[in-house]
């Protein structure tokens, strides 16, 4: 009888024990999931500026076609990216587009003084910051989800309940192009 | 984020029971001479404490802003701000974004209120505007949600309040001691224990003397460290402590007071503004620890952004030998940030940041913040008069004023309670709709 | 800020950095102290210091007693140095208040015969404002 009684107890703890593991899994998904989001967020409100930011630069510097061209597409492409890693990618490929444009800006004093501009200067930076500074919590809780997955014993609930590592999001500035030095 | 606060909280208790003590036994012997009943003294003291503490923990939000004149914005009035302070969000975690107020006051300051990190507010001066540029604001602005994250705020309002009340007894005290303190002779002497009497007045009157500042040293033992550990907090937010540095630094050296300070509301901002000598080491009786230190510790901070680097550079700078940084916190995930290099910084090449020597606290190899050095032109004024412009415009706005552009070049503010339908312009002469301002 | 004759709120305007307030409904202008200064500065006009002089004028009873918009006591009537034009001035002298017209009237008086010169100059920032009457 007590053996009985002990035997069911101790399955008894193990579906209990089971049950925390994956619990425990399932938020630790949830917390990337979320982290991820907020990420998201931000690069869908970089991805819309950035046609605006086109047309007003356009107005002043409507010959730099080359460096707009590069950004518009560098943009598009980055708005179908989809999951952390190709979306990383994507977006340094921007950044790095964004970069040859602002550049080219130095050149032009009236661009450079026009309201819309700025304004859409320090809405760019905002959100770069933002990205970067939501970047390291999300990879923190991707680190955390990971490593769950991996270990034992979680890792054969995660096996069984498939439950794939989740992908860091790192943003690779592809190596700059010479862009020339304007000097006045 | 919450392992300072956490640390903090029970030495907080400590020093708001030594200071209601303090307020107590002060009204004990103000009891005494006046009433001749110590007795009836404590008790309205206490009931005092206990409705200034009330007063501080429910409205000690609004009361601050208020008394500092300070005026809510919103994000149109001034969008690097507002993008600043939800930046700032976001690297510390806070759950909600603060509100933002502007104080219209030309020296360079800000302060932190809040009961709850979910209902915090930020208030800045317009001097701080017009100083400092976007890595400066931010990291005055990180600090400023160090102390919200730490829940500072909280606990120096109402030790401020505290503080604000034993300096006002303590005076009214002197002023009776030296002009009618007569009428409590008759009694001493009549009672047995004389000796007994007289040693209680002395020592009555002693502690009326010392109480302020015993109050002041009881502010600074629980401020000081604070102020290093939001300091801390704030390198860890912005992974750039020069910012926050260099602001420091164009703070106190600015010739600019503030306007409308007093003991109580002093203590509350970044750079305290009742300090006499703003670049000296450290004195006693500072409630904020020497700004020179504060700027030092921020530059030494050699191995990155974190608790580590910060009590390394603490250490380094001060000579003392114990850490500032609770120990809890040095075990978390923020004992090493790595730093980003500075968006202007010529030295720092944007291509090759400084991602590869400085490994995370997960040992993730290149988890440092590549994007915001994007923008080598911060979009900001350029020239100290166009931020002038833009602190101004953000005040007016922040009153309510609507903004009517003129063909001719000029601006209109329209105040809020304009009664007319239509505005001419005093340059030009047009008319324009009243209701047509944006 | 409140005119100090109608009593209406009174409008902000700004241009290249200067900042005045007026009335629309009596035009009058009123000038935070130093701002005239600035403004002749700004426009580069070497302005005879002693033009920019108040004294107290001797006739305060004939004209109405006003409200300082800034702290809301009783403003002092004061002419220009060797003018006649009537003015009132904060007590505290955070500025001064002109009336539709005087500005034009005390440039006249004041800068003697640069005083077209003077007009033409501040032009830029009062235009209308310095229009005949
Ligand atoms: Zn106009
Ligand atoms: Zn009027
Ligand atoms: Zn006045």
């Amino acid at each position: 009888m007590t053996g009985i009684l002990l035997f069911l107890g101790i399955i008894a703890g193990l579906v209990i024990w089971v049950f925390g593991m994956y619990n425990g899994l399932v938020r630790l998904r949830n917390a990337v999931k979320n982290a991820w989001s907020q990420i998201d967020v931000q690069l869908k409100r970089r991805h819309d500026l950035i046609p605006n930011l086109v047309e007003t630069v356009k107005g002043y510097a409507a010959h730099e076609k080359d460096t707009l061209e590069r950004v518009i597409a560098a943009r598009n492409f980055a708005v179908t990216a989809s999951g952390p890693a190709e979306a990383g990618k994507a977006e340094g490929a921007l950044t790095g587009a964004l970069k040859s444009l602002f550049a080219v800006a130095e050149a032009y004093p009236d661009l450079k003084a026009n309201q819309n501009f700025l304004a859409l200067q320090e809405e760019l930076t905002s959100t770069e910051n933002r990205i970067a500074f939501s970047r390291q919590a999300y990879n923190d809780a991707v680190m955390q989800y990971n490593n769950k997955t991996e270990m034992v014993p979680t890792n054969i609930i995660a096996g069984m309940f498939n439950f794939k590592p989740s992908e860091f999001f790192e943003i690779e500035i592809p190596e700059e192009r010479q862009t020339p030095k304007v000097s006045f | 984020m919450w392992e300072i606060a956490r640390s903090n909280k029970r030495k907080s208790v400590i020093f708001v029971f030594l200071m209601a003590l303090l307020l107590v036994l002060m009204g004990g012997v103000f009891g005494e001479h006046f009433a001749q009943s110590a007795e009836t003294g404590l008790l309205v003291a206490f009931v005092i404490w206990v409705i200034l503490s009330i007063i501080a923990y429910f409205q000690g939000r609004n009361v601050f802003l208020a008394v500092s004149g300070a005026h809510k914005i919103r994000k149109e009035d001034h969008p690097r701000l507002f993008n600043i302070v939800e930046e700032m969000t976001i690297a510390s975690l806070l759950p909600a974004i603060p509100e933002i107020y502007i104080i219209d006051d030309p020296a360079p300051n800000a302060f932190a209120v809040g009961r709850k990190p979910d209902s915090a507010a930020v208030a800045v001066t317009s001097g701080l505007l017009n100083t400092l540029n976007r890595d400066e604001l931010q990291g005055v602005i990180a600090h400023e949600i160090g102390h919200i994250i730490n829940r500072d705020t909280l606990f120096m309002s109402m030790l401020g309040v505290m503080l604000g009340s034993i300096v006002i007894l303590s005076e009214i005290a002197r002023r009776s001691l030296f002009f009618g303190g007569g009428r409590r002779r008759t009694r001493t002497s009549s009672s047995g224990g004389g000796q007994i009497q007289v040693i209680l007045m002395i020592a009555g009157l002693v502690l009326m003397l010392l109480a302020p500042i015993l109050a002041r040293l009881i502010y600074l033992a629980a401020s000081r460290k604070r102020e290093y550990l939001a300091d801390a907090s704030a390198a860890i937010f912005t992974r750039l402590p020069e910012g926050l540095a260099s602001a420091l630094e164009k703070i106190s050296v600015s010739p600019i007071r503030l306007r409308k300070i007093n003991q109580v509301t002093a203590p509350m901002y970044t750079i305290n503004p009742l300090q006499n000598m703003k670049l000296a080491e450290d004195s006693l009786f500072s409630t904020h620890p020497s700004t020179l230190n504060r700027v030092r510790i921020l530059r030494s901070m050699a191995g990155g952004s974190g608790y580590d680097a910060y009590d390394a550079a603490f250490r380094a700078v001060t000579g003392q030998t114990r850490a500032i940084i609770p120990p809890s916190a040095l075990k978390t995930a923020h004992a090493t940030v790595p730093s980003r290099s500075r968006r202007s910084d010529p030295k720092s090449d944007p291509g090759t940041d400084q991602t590869k020597q400085a490994p995370s606290a997960m040992g993730m190899a290149g988890a440092v913040l590549t994007a915001a050095v994007l923008m080598d032109a911060a979009a900001e004024p350029v020239t100290p008069a166009a931020k002038v412009r833009e602190t101004t415009d953000a005040i007016w706005k922040s009153r309510g004023y609507r903004f009517i552009p003129c063909p001719c070049g000029a601006a209109l503010k329209v105040p809020p309670d304009y009664r007319r339908t239509d505005i001419v312009c005093l340059r030009c002469g047009r008319k324009h709709p009243a209701a047509s301002a944006s | 800020m409140e005119c100090p004759v109608c009593r209406e709120s009174m409008i902000v305007i700004e241009y290249d950095d200067i900042e005045l307030d007026y009335c629309v409904g009596c035009m009058g202008v009123w000038f935070d102290a130093g701002e005239i200064e600035l403004m002749l500065g700004k426009s580069g006009i070497p302005f005879p210091s002693e033009a920019l002089r108040f004294r107290v004028a001797d006739t305060d009873a004939r004209e109405l007693r006003r409200p300082c918009p800034l702290c809301g006591k009783t403003m002092q009537k004061v002419c220009p140095e060797h003018g006649r034009v009537i003015l009132d001035r904060c007590p505290a002298g955070e500025g001064i208040w002109f009336d539709a017209g005087e500005i034009r009237e005390v440039i006249k008086e004041s800068a003697g015969a640069a005083g077209d010169i003077v007009l033409g100059a501040l032009r830029r920032y009062l235009g209308e404002a310095l229009a005949e009457k």
